[in-house]
């Protein structure tokens, strides 16, 4: 079977700094995988990476093709969802437009009719705020917005930046509750970057842990979270 | 040998030294700096670039006659040398530029330096140099002042002479005269105003019922003619550059206003007004004039304009010969040419500025019949009479007698 | 008070020349991000092309519909060759290249059509109607064509995908991005309609202050005051903005002779419209930054 997404000796760059020596990875189709470490580490500027966001050299194949060196909204329109890091919210917009914005690609009425019931069906809440200017929205909506926004795209892996960040513990819970159910219903990858790790281990099924650039360490999401050094060592609990 | 005549010998070059001492006839000759046996040079600034860049025809025209007059022979035997710089219509820019002619090129003198705020500029440098600022570009009325100006001419009826002018025509024709006046608010506008007030006297000051301002800004003076037609005004002295001219008729015509409409010579133009304003709203527009207008059958067979138009031909074929700059070029350049040919062998600064204010009946070519240049010493506005005209049709009608201010308005 | 109703008419045909204008502006604003300094001069531009063309024979509407196409293409030139390369410069060297942009096209349309004024013809009938004393003809058009312009951008803004898309990738380019949205194109797309806007802005202007070079340098003044006053992201504010500040000028102007005429003290008149216009300006930015009808930003982390 041919990984959904394979990156290989992919080295970034910000400026004259490098902020990845070399990482290796790759995805199998329908899996959630985590890239794990500290502040710093890179996990991030992996994700960018992926996108064209910052200055690249590496090879990234998605589905087998390679997409390296394509602008970041072309990788977008292979099928790649990506939710940034701080929601990237369209503030000035109504929460009826950001979604609106997230099918621009899409000329399949149908599906796209189909997603919004099935991002309602998720996130009820969002169907409750159709009309509300975005940059109102609570902390906690505008994560579920951009995770629907990006679930508009109609991908087929999404990448996802620290969900979880400044987000109060039940509202973290029931999202990555519904990231489970999207994983598995909509058949989306997910590629999770997370500073809380032991979160990020109950969901993956694949971990990867980052440290100053480089991939240090990896292996099913059970067997990080059961060994105990790795924990103590790079993830801190 | 004089005085003068050592100093021009030890400033002058070998080749006229050895002309002085081989030749005593040449003792006549007398020469500032800027001239010589074969040459007079003539600084002058023109806005070639930037918005008033219409206005650079004048530099254009003039440096096209004097290049007809090189080909004839030049005057008394000398070529002219005209260097003309570009100000772009900006005081600082002119400023520059006449110190470098007058420092650099060392020019004789500057002739026809365009537009009133360039000329303000240099006013006092001119005077305190001691070189001739002449037949400047400007009909703004402190051009004439020779007490404390002695350097500096003018040439085309002022615009206070001019306003004094309308304001006595409208004293005893109209009966009954309520005034309404648009003006743009500046120097430009309020000499006109002030000359006007001065025409029509203390006592008769009252007769302007309204007087409406625009800044060269407004978009439109809509605003305006509609605050002048209520002023229930039944004369419109109408103080505008060709723009805002050109709207205020049309504006005038569009809600129904029709006063006795005086609009000033800086707008008499039917390609840049009375067309772009509507000829039929144009009809009966009185306003004055001191040259011909080419265009107007009735000059067809006068000698003066076949003169221009072969001259137009021959040196400017490119030229639209509705703009009206290359007109007042041709005959204010005459005007210059008449002056130095005046000046004979003598061409000192002095001598410039004194033939210049001895002018005596000239009739510079384009000028209306019955029009005539008179300077003195204490004249130093060249052209003071204008005849007035109604547009009529698609030409001017002149009616009347010449009218002039021959005692300077000041 | 007749000359109160004429004074507001009078402002409100002033306004639809400003309110024009300012949709222009808002279009550059609303798709990049950017205030067009240029944006009056190549209205004038595209103004002298339309008159250009009606010179050589072509009806009014035909030669304004082929030059809002050209303008058109020339706004994404100006973009994708322009100012592509200077996409991550600071705001200084971006209002810089304006006002080079500014200079190029005055000179250019200086030195091909010269700077004496041109009449330039109104499309509309000169009929006389009800009101005819107040308002023209051409100004009444002009009024609807500016309404018509407004409602056609802000449906096109709030409900196709594509003006989704140039708003979105005007307030969040990388966000944009993420969504597939190819955003260079977006911002060329942006100068193009705003440049097309301009022309139509250009034609309907110029047969009341008649084409020349300067026509729009201080029309630009005005409309972005009525662009600031309604808001400058907001089509439908900049319009009203745009009637704002024509018929306040009007009017202060005729207070102000007013007050002079009946108590003979001077305090304003025609010489202070602008500045107080200003005034009005400032003080609305003042109290409510986004102006009167532009969207408060709130942001909540």
């Amino acid at each position: 079977m041919v990984a959904l997404l394979e990156v290989e000796d992919l080295k970034a760059f910000y400026g004259q700094t490098q902020a990845l020596h070399g990482v290796t990875f790759s995805l199998q189709p329908g899996g959630i995988t985590t890239l794990l470490g500290a502040n710093g580490a890179g996990k991030t500027t992996t994700l960018r990476a992926i996108c064209n966001m910052v200055r690249t050299v590496g090879a990234i194949r998605f589905d087998g093709r390679p997409i390296e060196g394509l602008a970041t909204e072309e990788i977008v329109r292979c099928g790649v969802g990506h939710v940034p890091e701080g929601r990237g919210t369209f503030t000035n917009m109504s929460v009826d437009e950001n979604l609106r914005v997230a099918a621009y690609t899409r000329s399949d009425k149908a599906g796209v009719e189909r997603d919004r019931e099935m991002v309602y069906e998720y996130f009820p809440i969002l169907k409750a705020r159709l009309a509300q200017q975005a940059g109102t929205l609570s902390g906690g909506e505008q994560q579920m917005l951009a995770i629907s926004r990006a679930l508009m795209l109609g991908p087929r892996l999404m990448l996802l930046d620290e969900p979880s960040f400044g987000l109060a513990p039940l509202i973290v819970q029931e999202i990555f509750r519904i990231m489970r159910r999207i994983n598995g219903e909509a058949k989306v990858g997910m590629l999770l970057v997370e500073q809380n790790a032991a979160l990020a281990l109950e969901l993956a099924d694949h971990a990867y842990v980052l440290e100053t650039g480089r991939i240090v360490m990896s292996g099913k999401a059970s067997d990080v979270k059961s060994n105990e050094a790795i924990r103590k060592s790079y993830l801190g609990y | 040998m004089t005085f003068l005549d050592r100093r021009t010998l030890l400033a002058g070059s070998g080749a006229i030294a050895l002309a002085l001492a081989l030749s005593p006839a040449s003792a006549q000759k007398k020469y500032d700096e800027g001239a010589t046996d074969t040459e007079i040079k003539i600084g002058n600034t023109n806005p070639y670039s930037g918005n008033a860049s219409a206005y650079g025809n004048i530099g254009k025209t003039i440096d096209a006659f004097f290049k007809k007059v090189n080909d004839d022979g030049g005057i008394n035997g000398r070529k002219i040398n005209f260097i003309s710089y570009d100000d772009g219509y900006s005081p600082p820019k002119a400023v520059e530029m006449v110190r470098k002619l007058v420092e650099e090129d060392k020019v004789l003198f500057l002739f026809n330096t365009l537009g009133t705020p360039s000329n303000t500029a240099i006013h006092k440098y001119m005077n305190q140099k001691k070189v001739p600022q002449l037949f400047v570009a400007t009909g703004a009325s402190k051009w004439g002042n020779p007490k404390e100006f002695h350097w500096t001419m003018g040439w085309q009826p002022d615009y206070a002479t001019e306003g004094a002018i309308y304001a006595k025509h409208i004293l005893s024709n109209v009966k009954d005269p309520k005034i309404g006046i648009l003006m743009q608010n500046d120097d430009y506008g309020k000499d006109y105003l002030n000359g006007f007030k001065q025409g029509l006297g203390k006592d008769n000051e009252k007769l302007i019922v309204e007087l409406a301002t625009y800044e060269v800004t407004d978009p439109t003076v809509d605003s305006q003619m509609i605050q002048l037609k209520n002023s229930g005004a039944n004369v419109f002295f109408n103080i505008t550059t060709p723009k805002f001219a050109a709207q205020a008729i049309k504006k005038a015509a569009e809600i129904g206003w029709k006063p006795v409409h005086y609009l000033n010579n800086v707008s008499s133009s039917f390609g840049a007004v009375f067309k772009p304003a509507g000829i039929e709203a144009s009809q009966g527009i009185i306003l004055a004039l001191y040259r011909k207008d080419p265009a107007d059958p009735q000059w067809a067979n006068s000698p003066d304009i076949a003169a221009w138009k072969a001259f137009m031909a021959k040196y400017m074929p490119q030229a639209d010969l509705r703009d009206d700059s290359h007109n007042y070029g041709y005959s204010v350049a005459n005007t210059m040419v008449e002056v130095l040919k005046n000046c004979g062998d003598n061409l000192t600064r002095e001598n410039v500025m004194k033939q210049a204010a001895s002018l005596k009946g000239y009739e510079a070519p384009m000028l209306l019949p019955g029009i005539k240049i008179n300077t003195s010493s204490t004249d130093y506005y060249p052209i003071q009479a204008v005849r007035l005209a109604r547009v009529n049709g698609e030409s001017f009608e002149l009616f009347g007698e010449v009218q002039s201010n021959e005692n300077p308005s000041q | 008070m007749e000359q109160l109703l004429q004074q507001v008419a009078s402002g409100l045909a002033n306004g639809a020349i400003y309110a024009c204008l300012a949709l222009a502006l808002v279009m550059i604003f609303v798709s990049t991000d950017h205030i067009n300094f240029a944006q009056g001069e190549l209205s004038m531009f595209s103004a002298y092309l339309v008159w250009q063309l009606i010179q050589w024979g072509l009806n009014f509407w035909l030669a304004l519909a082929i030059v809002a196409f050209v303008s058109f293409l020339i706004g994404v030139m100006v973009e994708r060759v322009i100012l592509r390369p200077l996409h991550s410069a600071p705001v200084l060297s971006i209002v810089v290249v304006f006002i080079g942009l500014l200079a190029i096209f005055h000179s250019l349309a200086g030195a091909i059509w010269g700077h004496t004024i041109k009449d330039f013809p109104s499309p509309f009938p000169n009929i006389a109607f009800a009101g005819s004393g107040y308002i023209g003809p051409h100004q009444i058009g002009m009024i609807l064509v500016t309404i018509a312009l407004l409602v056609a951008l802000f449906s096109f803004f709030r409900f196709t995908p594509l003006g989704l898309a140039m708003r979105a990738a005007a307030q969040n380019p990388a966000s944009a991005r993420l969504a597939g949205i190819r955003v260079d194109w977006m911002l060329a797309l942006g100068w193009g309609l705003a440049a097309a806007i301009g022309a139509v802005a250009g034609s309907l202007v110029a047969p009341v202050v008649y084409l020349e070079p300067n026509m729009m340098a201080s029309i630009l003044l005005y409309g972005f005051a009525g662009a600031l006053v309604g808001g400058i992201a907001s089509p439908g504010g900049a319009v009203v903005g745009g009637f704002i500040v024509g018929v306040l000028e009007n009017l202060i102007a005729y207070l102000g002779n007013l007050l002079e005429k009946t108590t003979g003290v001077y305090i304003i008149g025609n010489g202070e419209k602008l500045t107080v216009a200003l005034i009005i300006v400032i003080t609305v930015l003042t109290l409510k930054p986004s102006g009167l009808f532009g969207h408060v930003t709130v942001k909540r982390v």
